[in-house]
This record gives structure tokens, C-alpha cells and sequence, in this order.
């Protein structure tokens, strides 16, 4: 575009503005994490004079967010991986394999997608209960891998949709047999939709609250979101602690964004914008 | 032939495992739902058949109602406010160069992937009236006349949620909306450039116009994400203060496992998905339109 340089810095400074609305929050919970709580009440805009680790490990510990955070990365850890193969085979399927109401099932799929949780919470409940599950890994676990499926197995399906059907016949011709196809020409070319549909899902179940507060509540295994809402109520006021436990919650996230924002911008608006 | 048919037994074979999770955990529960809806039913012993009656005291409760009220003006003002923000940045940053838009996208999109719970905490103390950053920026630059109580005031309460729900979902229509505007060839812009046309001219007749799509998109996909309003609103007031800010997870949570009205609590569920699918065709109809193709 053209812009002149008065221009550009106004733009600069109206974005730079934002960026600090952004920043300034988080900054302010990893400082807060480092201080004491005397230091802190005594002025909360100062950088700690020494690191206090203390919280960290208070949180950790006291406040058991150690544990709330294991439970979580075996949930999520399980959820993702699950979801990765059921909807890659499903996504491979209904856009490669010849499945008879391929475009029905499709389009099925993106309204279940689009369905709000509230309207099934009570019977999903239910369910689980029926089934013994309650208060159990398994009944937040796979709820979770099931409302994933939808949007996966779309986002699957149109990226082997782009997999030239050529290639999948000189295969078969050549006495590849399907799992073959599957497993060593094509999963390998959609890479970039494993690894998104990896973000995705991982950054919908790690901060789930509705359903884990549904099922979780009345047990003793909690996932990060209700074991720090818990300690939030308990604590009160002690500040450094819950910036810490925020904290533990949030560097995950943030090292995850930095590695793959490559892939998370790219899955953002893949297939819907024109080249 | 002999192929097809192979292809499409392994086909129906890669599609059952899923099929049936979805089956199990979204199909069959959203039927339930549906005829749990007409039960009057406290989650022990039998459901008995109520007919409209849930539905009747879901309607008549000023509670639920409010819920209602409350889901669709924060669905709406943080769609609203969270696509203006997206939209005013992707041009913003379209200005600048690669790498320094680059930077800023990066920074602008943050917030939309902090699980919203670990938002909520942090708006907790952004707006604690004592120690908040708020209230003390507010003293430090000799305002404290304007200080509030912010999530427990009636005023402030929903509109400091609001805030925060934008905070949170500018980002990735910012992103959705420079991806579409920068797939914009530039020689559309040449001819009304020669002309005088200043960038906002451009933008309003040639830029918006074209990306119409991703902008219907983008404002769908936020509105859709913006009704699922339990996490933030749990954590900063719990739907208080009175209820004030309670929306319809919210009450609806309660109503079943608090007052164990499990029939009421489906209808609001059942009244809930057609909010949410008026509200999305709506959106569909207003910005409806032509789409130029280029």
C-alpha cells in the first residue's frame, strides 16, 4: 500500500497501544508470580526485587496445581491423539474411499460441528453416569475426543480432497494395498492438517471448563481449568500463588503458540482464502 | 469395479469407529435432550411426561429469561466489537510491511488461544478494586474519582465482561480478515489510486466489498464461539452480582445439578440452539449481498 512515513507511524503507535492492552495483563500475572505478597501490596508496579519461586512451588505443591496439571496432559495427551486417528481415517474415508453418502455425511458433520455444547450437557451426563464413568479420566476424555470429531474430520476431508486421485490408483495398481495407501503416501502429504487439527484440539480441551466442572467437580481428579479456579476461591487474596498457578497454565500455551503459529495461522485460513 | 468396491468397504470401515463416537456423545444425547425437554424429571427414580410445562416455567421465570437476554447481548456485543477491532487491525497492519505487520499480527492474535478460564483470572485482577491494575492506573494518573468496584457494580459488571470476551476474540478475525485482504491483487486498487482515492476509499469500496465472504465468515465463526460464554463469566462473577451477568450455561448448570430440574434444563437447552441457529441465520441475512469474484 502506499503510506507515507507520518502515515505509518500513527498506524504504529494506534497498533502499539493494543499491543500493550494485550501484553500488560499477562506481564502483569508472570511479575506478580515473582513477587512476595508484602512486596507486592507494597507497590504492584515495581519488578520483583528477588525472584520469589516460593509461589511456584506453593502452587505446585500446596495448591496441588502439580497434580491438576498431570491429570490434564494425560486428558488432553489422550484426546488429541485419539482424535488425530479416528479423524484422519474418517476424513481419508469420506473424501477418498467411495463411501456411499459421502456428501450427506459431510454436511451432517459441519452442523454437528456448529451445535452449542449446552444442548447436550444434561443427557451427556446421563450417559457417562449410565455407563460408570463419572469422576473417571474416561468421562471427560471421551466426550471430548466425540465433540472434537466433527470439526477434525472436516478440516481432514478437505485436505485430502487435494490429494490427486492419480496417485492413489498407480498405488493400487502397483498392489499397494489400502492401509498401505493410507499410512504411506497420503497421511504423509497432509501433514500440515495433522498438525493443525494437533493445535486445534489441543487448545479447545486444555482450558475446558463446562463439561470437566460437570463431571469433575464432586472428585478429586480435576483438570487445570477447575483446580485453579478452586484454589482462586480458596486463596482469596494471595496473589503471588494464583499468578503462579496462572502461570503454569499459561507457559505451556505460550511455548505451543511460538513453535507452531506457523501452522495455526496457516490452518486458520486454510482452504478459505484464494491463493 | 472390483476396486470400487474394495475402496469402499475399507472406506465404511475408516468411517465407523468415528461415527460411532459422534453417534454415542452427540447424536443420541441431542434426541435425549430433545425428549428429556417434555419430562419432568429431578435425575432419580422415573421421569413422568410434562409437556410444555418446562418449556412454560423456562419462559415465565424472570431468571431464565435474563440468562437468554444475557447470552445473546454478550454473544452479539463481543462478535460486534471483536470483528470492528479484527477488521480496523488487518488494515491497519496491511500498511505496514511484512515483517513488522508480521510481528504485530503475532502479538494482536495472542489472546485468542489463553484458555479463557486463565483469561477470566486475569481480568480478575485486572479489575480487583483494590489491588487491580485498573483502579491503580486510574489513581497513579489522578483519576481515582472514576474508580469502580467494576464486577460487582450492576453498571460495570457485564460491560467489563464484554470488554474482556473482545479482548479476546478480536484476534482471529483480524487474522481471517488480513489473510482475505491481502489475497486482494493490487491492480484493483491501481485505477482508483491514479484517481485520487485516498486508503479509506479504497477499503470501503474495493478492499471490504471483495472479502464480503471472509467477513460473513469470520463474523459466524465468532458469533458461533461467543455463545459458549460459561468459562469466562464462571470466573470473573459466577453470573453475579444477582445475577446480574448470568447467562444461560450458567443457569442452566444450576438449574439441574443445584435445583435437580433436569426437564427444565433441557428445554433451556433446546431453546438455547434455536437462539443460537435465528442468531446465525440472521447474521447470514444482514450481511448478505453480492460476492464479486476476481
Amino acid at each position: 500500500m502506499n503510506t507515507n512515513r507520518a502515515g505509518a507511524w500513527v498506524i504504529r503507535i494506534v497498533l502499539l497501544l493494543f499491543v500493550l492492552l494485550v501484553l500488560y495483563p499477562i506481564f502483569f500475572v508472570l511479575l506478580t508470580s515473582l513477587k512476595t505478597t508484602s512486596e507486592f501490596y507494597k507497590n504492584i508496579w515495581l519488578l520483583p526485587g528477588r525472584a520469589a519461586w516460593s509461589n511456584y512451588a506453593y502452587a505446585w505443591n500446596v495448591a496441588k496445581i502439580g497434580d491438576y496439571f498431570l491429570t490434564s496432559v494425560i486428558v488432553v495427551g489422550i484426546t488429541v491423539f485419539a482424535t488425530l486417528i479416528l479423524s484422519a481415517l474418517a476424513g481419508y474415508g469420506l473424501a477418498r474411499l467411495n463411501v456411499p453418502g459421502a456428501d450427506a455425511i459431510v454436511i451432517g458433520i459441519f452442523l454437528l460441528s456448529m451445535l452449542p455444547s449446552e444442548s447436550i450437557l444434561m443427557p451427556a451426563y446421563l450417559l457417562v453416569s449410565k455407563l460408570g464413568f463419572t469422576g473417571t479420566y474416561a468421562s471427560v476424555i471421551l466426550p471430548y475426543i466425540s465433540w472434537g470429531l466433527p470439526l477434525s474430520i472436516y478440516i481432514y476431508r478437505n485436505f485430502f480432497q487435494t490429494v490427486p486421485n492419480e496417485i492413489l490408483e498407480a498405488a493400487r495398481i502397483d498392489g499397494c494395498r489400502e492401509t498401505g495407501i493410507f499410512l504411506r503416501i497420503v497421511l504423509p502429504i497432509v501433514r500440515p492438517a495433522t498438525v493443525t487439527t494437533a493445535i486445534f484440539t489441543f487448545l479447545g480441551w486444555w482450558g475446558e471448563m463446562l463439561w470437566a466442572s460437570v463431571e469433575l467437580s464432586a472428585s478429586k481428579l480435576k483438570t487445570l481449568p477447575l483446580g485453579i479456579t478452586a484454589f482462586m476461591q480458596s486463596a482469596g487474596t494471595d496473589w503471588g500463588p494464583l499468578c503462579a498457578a496462572s502461570a503454569i497454565i499459561l507457559v505451556p500455551v505460550i511455548v505451543f503458540f511460538l513453535f507452531t503459529q506457523k501452522y495455526l495461522v496457516a490452518g486458520l485460513t486454510g482452504g478459505a482464502v484464494k491463493g | 469395479m472390483k476396486i470400487k468396491q474394495r475402496t469402499m468397504r475399507t472406506g465404511v470401515a475408516y468411517l465407523i469407529p468415528a461415527v460411532l463416537f459422534v453417534l454415542l456423545f452427540s447424536v443420541i444425547p441431542f434426541f435425549w435432550n430433545f425428549v428429556l425437554s417434555f419430562q419432568k424429571w429431578d435425575g432419580f427414580g422415573s421421569p413422568a411426561a410434562a409437556g410444555f410445562r418446562n418449556y412454560l416455567s423456562v419462559l415465565q421465570n424472570p431468571l431464565t429469561r435474563r440468562a437468554f437476554g444475557n447470552s445473546v447481548l454478550y454473544a452479539f456485543a463481543s462478535t460486534f466489537g471483536g470483528v470492528v477491532l479484527g477488521l480496523l487491525f488487518a488494515v491497519l497492519i496491511l500498511r505496514l510491511s511484512q515483517k513488522e505487520g508480521g510481528i504485530f499480527r503475532l502479538i494482536l492474535y495472542s489472546p485468542a488461544m489463553l484458555p479463557t478460564a486463565v483469561v477470566g483470572i486475569m481480568f480478575v485482577f485486572f479489575f480487583n478494586p483494590e489491588m487491580g491494575l485498573l483502579n491503580s492506573f486510574l489513581r497513579l494518573v489522578g483519576l481515582g474519582g472514576l474508580q469502580h468496584i467494576w464486577l460487582q457494580e450492576r453498571g460495570t459488571a457485564m460491560a467489563c465482561i464484554i470488554f474482556v470476551a473482545i479482548w479476546k476474540c478480536t484476534g482471529s478475525v483480524m487474522m481471517l480478515t488480513f489473510a482475505a485482504l491481502q489475497g486482494v491483487p493490487r491492480s484493483l486498487y491501481e485505477s482508483s489510486y491514479l484517481d485520487g482515492a485516498s486508503f479509506w476509499q479504497q477499503m470501503k469500496s474495493i478492499g471490504f466489498p471483495l472479502i464480503k465472504p471472509m467477513i460473513l465468515l469470520a463474523t459466524i465463526n465468532t458469533l458461533g464461539a461467543q455463545f459458549k460464554s460459561y468459562d469466562l463469566i464462571f470466573t470473573m462473577t459466577q453470573g453475579g452480582p444477582a445475577d446480574l451477568t448470568a447467562t444461560v450455561p450458567i443457569v442452566m448448570k444450576k438449574t439441574a445439578f443445584i435445583y435437580g430440574s433436569f426437564g427444565s434444563a433441557a428445554a433451556m437447552g433446546v431453546l438455547f440452539t434455536v437462539v443460537v441457529a435465528i442468531s446465525i441465520l440472521l447474521i447470514r441475512r444482514l450481511l448478505r449481498g453480492e460476492t464479486y469474484e476476481y
